[in-house]
This record gives C-alpha cells, sequence and structure tokens, in this order.
C-alpha cells in the first residue's frame, strides 16, 4: 500500500503561503499529475510528501502512516529534481548506486539493480561517464535510474522534463507513463505544463496559490472545469469568457454581454437560478465558436464581430475577433481564409456553454 | 588565385607578430619575477671571496657545492625546517578542517544568527593580526604553552578568509544536490565528506597552499613563542644567519635555496589545482 494523502495540509514561508489547506488522496500505483502555474506550490508539495519540508498543519500520510515526523531517508519515496540533480564527480553508476550504498546493501546486489535499471533505461554503456559527458535526455535518464533502484514505493518527479527539447519531451513523456506501467508504483508527477498532464496523467490535481482547484481525469476538468481558474488555465487557446447579464425577452431567458447575447435553453435557466444578482460569466471554449457559414439551425448565440488577427496553425486557424470591448478567439477550419478586419457573425453552440457564478468563480451546473 | 593567398600570407604574418609580441612582453615580466631568485641561487654557490666582488658575479663559475653543508652544519635547518613543517602541515589542516565545517553551515544550515555570525566572521578579515598579537601572547604564556607546537599552531587553526572563500564556492553548489543527499539517507557530515568536498578540491587546494605558504613564512609569532633552539622555525633560523659577517652571506643563501625547496615542490605538485582554483567556478549543468 503506498497511497499518499494530503490531509489539510499547510506550508507557509514567512508572509507566503506555499501549501493551503491542501487534502487530496493519491491512489495507490496511481500516476498523478500536479499542475499548477509557476509560483503555485507544486514543488513544496512535493518537498512536504519527500519529507524535506515539515507541514505547518494537517498531516502527510504515506500508506497507511502519518510521517510528519519520519525522516526523509525512511519514507521510502525517491524524488527527480527538475535539474536532476546529479553529481559532477561522479559516474553515472555512482550516482545511480548512490542510494544504494548508504542502504548497507551488498556489492552484488548493488551492482545487479544498477546493472537492471541502466538497462531498463538504455544506460548500460554510459555507466563510466561523468553526467558532464551526457545529453540532456540521457542526464534526465540517469536521474530516473537513481530513483528506480532504490525501488521507492512513491516517485516524486519534480518537472523532469522541462529541460528536454520539445520532441525529447514528447518521447520521454511515452517513456514515463510505459515505464510507470512496467514499476506499478505511485507517482507524482510536478508539471506547469498543461499539454504534458493531460496526456500523461490518469488524474489530474490543479492547484493554484497553494490551493487545490480541482481533481479530476483529463476529460473531467476540460469538459467540467470547477471554476474560472481552471477553465481559464486548462486549454489552448484559453476559454473564451463573458460577463453577462441575466434578462427575459418574451419568456426567453437570455445573457447579455457587451459583445453579444445568447439565449438560453430552459433546462439552464433552472441552473441559473441559484443567482441572486442576476450576472452570469458564461465560458465558451474556442473550437465551440463557429462562424455563420458553418452553424446549423437551430436557437444558437449569435456575436457580431470583426477579425483581429489570425494565426494558422496549418491544419487550423486560431482566430482573435473583437465583440463589442471583449475579444474572443476562435479555433477554425483552415480551408476558408479570414481578412482582418472583415466582419461576421459567430454562433455559440449552447449545449457547450460553462457557466461561472462572478462572485465566487465556481461552476454553475445544469441539473 | 593570388589575391587570397597574398592577403593569407599577411594574416599570417599578423597572427605571427601578435604572437611574438605577446612572448616578448612575457618573457621580460617572467625575467622580472625570476631574477631575484636566480641571484638567491647564484650566490649561494658562489665563493666567499667572490661574493663581495664588484661587479657582482652573475654565474657561478666555479659552483661552491660545499656551501650547503656548511649551512646545515653551522646552524640545525633540518630541526628548523623540520619544525616549521610540522606547524604548517597543522595550521593547514585545521584551516581545512574548521573552514569547511563553518562554510558548510553558512551555505547549507538554516539557524538564527547566521547573518550575524557571518558577518562576525567577516570582521575578522579587517582585523590585523598584529593587533591581537599581544592579547594572544598573554594567552598562550598563561597556558605555559611557550616552546610548543600548540603555541605555534593554536592560534592559527581557524581562518576568516578560508571560512569566507569556502562557503562563497559552496554556495554554487545547488540547494537539490543536497536534497537528493538527504532522501538517499546522507547526513551532514556525509554529505560534506562525499559531495561537497569532492566538489571543491580546486578550492581547497588553493587554499592549503595559502595556508601553508603564510604559515611557512612566518616570522614574528615564533620569534615570540620560541626560545628554545629546537622549537626554532626555519625563517627564524634565516634570520638569525644573517645577522653576521657580510663574506658568510653566501652561507645565508644556501640556507634560503633549503629552506626554500619544500614550498617550491608544493607549488609543482599543486600547480595544476592552483590554478583552477583561482580561475573556475567549478560546477555547471
Ligand atoms: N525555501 C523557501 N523560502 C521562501 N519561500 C519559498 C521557499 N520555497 C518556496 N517558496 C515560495 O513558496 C511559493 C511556492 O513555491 P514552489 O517552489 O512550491 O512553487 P512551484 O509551484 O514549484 O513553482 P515552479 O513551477 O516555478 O517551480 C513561491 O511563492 C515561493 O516563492
Ligand atoms: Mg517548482
Amino acid at each position: 500500500m503506498s497511497r499518499v494523502v494530503f490531509d489539510h495540509v499547510t506550508k507557509s514561508f514567512g508572509d507566503v503561503v506555499a501549501v493551503a489547506d491542501l487534502s487530496l488522496e493519491v491512489h495507490d500505483k496511481e500516476f498523478l499529475v500536479l499542475l499548477g502555474p509557476s509560483g503555485c506550490g507544486k514543488s513544496t508539495a512535493l518537498r512536504l510528501v519527500a519529507g524535506l519540508e515539515d507541514p505547518a498543519e494537517g498531516n502527510i500520510i504515506i500508506g497507511d502512516r502519518i510521517v510528519n515526523n519520519v525522516e526523509a531517508k525512511n519514507r521510502n519515496v525517491a524524488m527527480v529534481f527538475q535539474n536532476y540533480a546529479l553529481f559532477p564527480h561522479m559516474s553515472v553508476y555512482d550516482n545511480m548506486a548512490f542510494g544504494l550504498r548508504m542502504r548497507r546493501i551488498p556489492r552484488r546486489e548493488r551492482d545487479q539493480k544498477v546493472l537492471d535499471a541502466a538497462r531498463m533505461l538504455g544506460l548500460q554503456d554510459l555507466l563510466r561517464r561523468r553526467p558532464g559527458e551526457l545529453s540532456g535526455g540521457q542526464r534526465q535518464r540517469v536521474a530516473l535510474g537513481r530513483a528506480i533502484v532504490r525501488n521507492p514505493s512513491v516517485f516524486l518527479m519534480d518537472e523532469p522534463l522541462s529541460n528536454l527539447d520539445a520532441k525529447l519531451r514528447v518521447q520521454t513523456r511515452r517513456e514515463l507513463v510505459k515505464l510507470h506501467r512496467q514499476l506499478e508504483t505511485t507517482v507524482i508527477f510536478v508539471t506547469h505544463d498543461q499539454v504534458e498532464a493531460m496526456t500523461m496523467g490518469a488524474r489530474i490535481a490543479i492547484i493554484h496559490e497553494g490551493a487545490l482547484q480541482q481533481v479530476g481525469d483529463p476529460q473531467e476538468v476540460y469538459q467540467h472545469p470547477a471554476n474560472l481558474f481552471v477553465a481559464s488555465f486548462i486549454g489552448s487557446p484559453a476559454m473564451n469568457f463573458f460577463h453577462s447579464e441575466l434578462r427575459l425577452h418574451d419568456d426567453q431567458l437570455m445573457a447579455h454581454s457587451s459583445g453579444g447575447r445568447f439565449p438560453l435553453s430552459e433546462e439552464q435557466a433552472r441552473a441559473l437560478a441559484v443567482l441572486k444578482e442576476g450576472k452570469v460569466i458564461v465560458g465558451v471554449r474556442p473550437e465551440h465558436i463557429l462562424p455563420d457559414w458553418e452553424a446549423e439551425e437551430g436557437p444558437e448565440a449569435g456575436l457580431d464581430v470583426v477579425v483581429d488577427t489570425v494565426e494558422s496553425m496549418g491544419h487550423e486557424q486560431h482566430v482573435t475577433f473583437s465583440a463589442g470591448d471583449t475579444t474572443v478567439v476562435a479555433r477554425l477550419d483552415a480551408a476558408r481564409s479570414l481578412q482582418e478586419g472583415e466582419r461576421l457573425r459567430l454562433r455559440i453552440d449552447r449545449a457547450h456553454m460553462h457557466f461561472f457564478d462572478p462572485d465566487s468563480g465556481q461552476r454553475i451546473e445544469r441539473e | 588565385m593570388d589575391l587570397p593567398t597574398a592577403r593569407q600570407g599577411v594574416e599570417r604574418y599578423r597572427r605571427w607578430a601578435g604572437y611574438a609580441l605577446r612572448y616578448a612582453v612575457l618573457l621580460v615580466v617572467a625575467g622580472i619575477v625570476v631574477f631575484p631568485i636566480y641571484m638567491t641561487v647564484v650566490n649561494s654557490l658562489l665563493s666567499s671571496t667572490s661574493i663581495i666582488a664588484w661587479p657582482p658575479e652573475l654565474f657561478p663559475f666555479d659552483p661552491q657545492w660545499d656551501n650547503f653543508r656548511k649551512a646545515l652544519d653551522e646552524v640545525p635547518l633540518m630541526r628548523y625546517m623540520l619544525n616549521s613543517l610540522i606547524m604548517a602541515g597543522v595550521i593547514v589542516i585545521g584551516q581545512l578542517v574548521t573552514s569547511a565545517l563553518a562554510a558548510y553551515a553558512f551555505a547549507f544550515l538554516r539557524f538564527p544568527g547566521r547573518t550575524f555570525l557571518f558577518i562576525l566572521f567577516l570582521s575578522t578579515l579587517m582585523v590585523p593580526w598584529e593587533v591581537s598579537i599581544v592579547p594572544n601572547f598573554q594567552t598562550i604564556q598563561r597556558l605555559d604553552w611557550l616552546d610548543s607546537y600548540q603555541a605555534l599552531t593554536v592560534p592559527f587553526l581557524a581562518t576568516g578568509l578560508g571560512t569566507f572563500l569556502l562557503r562563497q564556492h559552496f554556495l554554487t553548489i545547488p540547494q537539490e544536490l543536497r536534497d537528493a543527499a538527504a532522501i538517499d539517507g546522507y547526513g551532514h557530515i556525509r554529505f560534506l565528506i562525499f559531495v561537497v568536498l569532492p566538489l571543491s578540491r580546486a578550492v581547497l587546494a588553493a587554499l592549503a597552499v595559502f595556508g601553508f605558504l603564510q604559515a611557512w613564512n612566518q616570522y614574528l609569532w615564533p620569534l615570540l613563542v620560541t626560545n628554545e633552539e629546537n622549537m626554532r622555525t626555519v625563517q627564524i633560523g634565516l634570520a638569525a644567519l644573517r645577522g653576521r659577517e657580510v663574506d658568510t652571506f653566501n652561507i645565508t643563501m644556501a640556507a634560503t635555496v633549503i629552506s626554500a625547496l619544500p614550498i617550491l615542490i608544493m607549488l609543482v605538485l599543486f600547480q595544476r589545482q592552483l590554478v583552477r582554483g583561482l580561475t573556475a567556478g567549478a560546477l555547471k549543468g
């Protein structure tokens, strides 16, 4: 059993609250991604599990044991650091054997373990080299190897891919997922890159300013963001937001914003009844905005807009429009070319609208 | 076809001229540095008549190797050297140990009063040694340590400069290395021994050589705290030789050459580390 539990954990440095009342359970053998912008406390959360920092409040639980007062070396966790933290004066072999030496593991067994890990990672020919004589990707694998040989019950990885070039990152991402399947251990993987999080994580925990925002699988956090922060952080280009007012027009509830107005379904209207002030933030992902020529018939919202900029991606284009004093980004098919300054009407599929309470920032769910 | 080769010729000539000029300057400077040392060696090989000759002889055409034997006979030079060696050795080891430990605390540990203590350490650099010589002497006297190795070494076992230099170097060692070692079960002392010190070899070597030179060349303090012949250090022995007639100057020079040998040997041995210690910020990526 190597689940990891944060139980109302708080940690601050002076005035900075790095981790704020974090409660989160990482299941046994799960690959969990901690995702959040720079400085949100991801590394601190990992270091709390590793025993490199002590929580000010709350408990860290590994397995069934509260480990608050257990020293780092006795927690049976291994950590892969962002800059790999390899010892520059030691060979690859010595780097990988570093943790084993301290554990009084007999020499032959140690050699065997290092060799096994090296083979698994394709490092067997590099064991004599110093870290300075390796490429970035190789160093990254040595850092992984050092963690693997320890046979830890929990792997902690702090942005281990951020120093690799784009191509190698994609490749290593896949290898890591495969490795996790092979090793069958709990992994907590920290990243600020949402693409990395979406592609690797069985579950993603999104953190902002030290506080947990949402936990869920990639689909869930994408399709049902729990609040404005998650909605804006996940997805690229980011979700469009319309600060709107709810008004009735001939029995039809509409959300009015400076950019346009959206008719709402009865179901949506019922959900929005919880809003006392009649104000709502409507969120729409760029792929759910369609120019008029593609929209099907139906009770869809309309926006009158002017084309601002067009970024071509090859297979699609990201178009920025201005609608009133708001800007709207849409992901459109590359087939039809748009000119700057061109006027057109956009439609929004009402089934794909997200609603948020402007005061609390929380999602308002239908039903 | 002609033009490029002509230009290449000019280029090559220019580069060659540049080298020549550079080496000429280096030669002149090297000459200035080496000349006094050369003259010491020459004088140590002259006879007592030629050493007072005018103009001075610039080459020992009739080398008097006997001078060295005389120097060793006249004063217990070997005993002096042994004393100096013990003194300098103990001081160097003591300084390395104390500065490494103190620098580690300043660089890797968080404790209340750290900044204040560090500034206190630094402030000892501003106080010239001569200021503390009298109280130090009184302490040694009261401990009844006169004419002992403790007297020669204990006041120098810690150094603010060494602590400062090592701390600066330790700060270039990423905190992540400490964290990685801690997770793997390495305590502070083991981390210091297995990671920090090996990564600081160049600085440690520079510090050792610097400390050794300083200890070896000490004069005033050994003079104050030793009276017995067999506790004297080499610099005092040389000074005693110097205070005599002019025509034994060659013997003094021979003794000087002998006493400089350990330092010469050490410099040759440590040359590589020294240069690295002075130039490199030893860590990268
Ligand atoms: N040792 C420390 N002393 C003081 N403040 C710290 C310390 N460690 C972290 N902090 C602060 O705590 C907050 C969270 O830091 P943390 O390193 O956990 O962020 P992060 O999410 O890992 O960011 P990044 O993606 O940039 O690595 C930051 O505001 C940081 O300045
Ligand atoms: Mg971090």
